[in-house]
């Protein structure tokens, strides 16, 4: 609003120790996940082992949870590439709650971020960030992965709240926002009471949760996270878009469409990422599938001129990170 | 102090037109009471023309404002009117003019 005025030294106490909670969190969501899924691999040899219920618990819930991620967090929340009813919006807010990616407009504000300075100063997870050479590409890679959630300056700069006011004043949406600690409880949770149902014990809680939980978030986490570190750095492009995204076929399965991050960098505002017949885009099959159901309209595509103008004279594959 | 609290309340239970019982100037003072008090800032550092933001006021810190509001007011509010009404001045204002929800 008014000209800022320099940190007192209480405002930047209180800085410091928002920082601090904030790294004790990234703490949590990055090792919880990761310890839990530890834990499932090593009770395999002590016959702790999943079976069917465990398999369809997994692609279940990634299918609900990180499908809502990509196509309501990312395509219709943070993109407004489709609009969607109220019930839908509530659905996915909150389903896409339970991925362990942050609070929702926190996730939104960060993500508009990256595509208003992808890979270049004040990108919250470039892989570019970390100085030249391979030394650079390595440290990079793990900052874009995730060291980046670590560090207050770039998952909580100044400011950041500027970027998702759009939801910050819709009160559903907010009350939705604030609750994330019980959505992350909840894709715990759920497993566990499915599987302690479903086998009618307590060693079926247990299945439930390593496998349906932890084991189910860990994946999912990683792949979402390969986006913003291995889809900044290898695989092709196609179009003249200024920074380094790339698409990666083997990401667009587990990414519900995303591993075509370039094409995404491309035209941010597209409800499908697939932008030629054989590119297959399973978040914009779901998000036909609402559409004929009436939850969700007016998708947005580019058009095949638009496509055609902004693609570089031939398709070149980059391999290899690039110094920034 | 107690005791026009308990006054506060039966007045506030009794009357229908609730939220017009405090002026602007009396809930501007109150937040900036609890805001300094909540975000550890010195007596006198917060200032009524100044976004929440600039102080570091995160979501759970405007939930928990606007709840302790609410109990202070004895009326519903929703709890992202700090972001809709980014700063005491008019957060403050609001509220006098009996506004509740977004
Ligand atoms: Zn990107
Ligand atoms: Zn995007």
């Amino acid at each position: 609003m008014t000209e800022a005025a320099l940190p007192t030294p209480t405002q930047i106490r209180r800085i410091e120790r928002v920082a601090r909670l904030d790294r004790r969190f990234a703490w949590v969501t990055t090792l919880l996940p990761f310890l839990g899924s530890v834990a499932a691999v090593g009770l395999l040899f002590f016959g702790l082992v999943p079976g069917a219920i465990e398999l369809i618990l997994i692609a279940v819930l990634y299918i609900l949870i990180t499908g809502a991620q990509e196509i309501g967090w990312h395509r219709y929340f943070a993109h407004r590439s489709y609009e969607a009813t109220r019930p839908l919006q509530i659905a996915l807010a909150a389903l896409g709650s339970m991925a362990f990616q942050g609070p929702l407009i926190w996730w939104v504000a960060t993500h508009r971020r990256h595509h208003e300075c992808t890979d270049a100063p004040g990108d919250p997870h470039s892989p570019y960030s970390r100085g030249p050479g391979w030394r650079g590409s390595v440290r990079g890679f793990i900052e874009g992965h995730s060291a980046w959630t670590f560090d207050g300056a770039r998952a909580r700069p100044d400011g950041w709240s500027r970027y998702a006011k759009d939801l910050y004043r819709d009160p559903v949406i907010f009350r939705i926002h604030y609750r994330y600690f019980t959505w992350m409880m909840l894709s715990l949770a759920i497993p566990a009471l499915v599987g302690a149902i479903a086998h009618g014990s307590a060693r079926g809680a247990l299945l439930g949760l390593l496998w349906g939980g932890f084991v189910r978030i860990f994946v999912s986490d990683h792949f979402v996270r390969a986006l913003n570190s291995v889809a900044h750095m290898f695989g092709a492009r196609r179009f003249d878009t200024g920074e380094q995204s790339r698409n990666n076929f083997w990401l667009v399965i587990p990414t519900f469409g995303q591993g075509w991050h370039h094409n995404h960098h491309a035209f941010p505002r597209s409800a499908t990422t697939g932008l030629e017949s054989w590119q297959i885009d399973p978040g914009l099959w779901m998000i036909r599938a609402l559409e004929r159901i009436g939850l969700a309209s007016h998708l947005k595509e580019p058009s095949r001129a638009l496509i055609e103008a902004r693609r570089l004279d031939k398709t070149v594959t980059t391999a290899g990170p690039r110094a920034a | 102090m107690a005791e026009s609290n308990v006054a506060g309340k039966i007045e506030l239970a009794s009357d229908s037109q609730q939220s017009t019982t405090r002026s602007k100037a009396e809930i501007q003072a109150w937040m900036i009471t609890h805001l300094e008090e909540a975000l550890e800032l010195d007596p006198g550092e917060l200032r009524a023309d100044e976004s929440f933001d600039r102080y570091g006021l995160d979501s759970t810190e405007a939930v928990n404002l606007m709840s302790s509001l609410e109990d202070w007011l004895g009326v519903e509010l929703e709890p992202n009117l700090p972001y809709e009404y980014p700063t005491i001045d008019e957060l403050a204002e609001h509220l006098a003019a009996g506004g509740t929800g977004g």
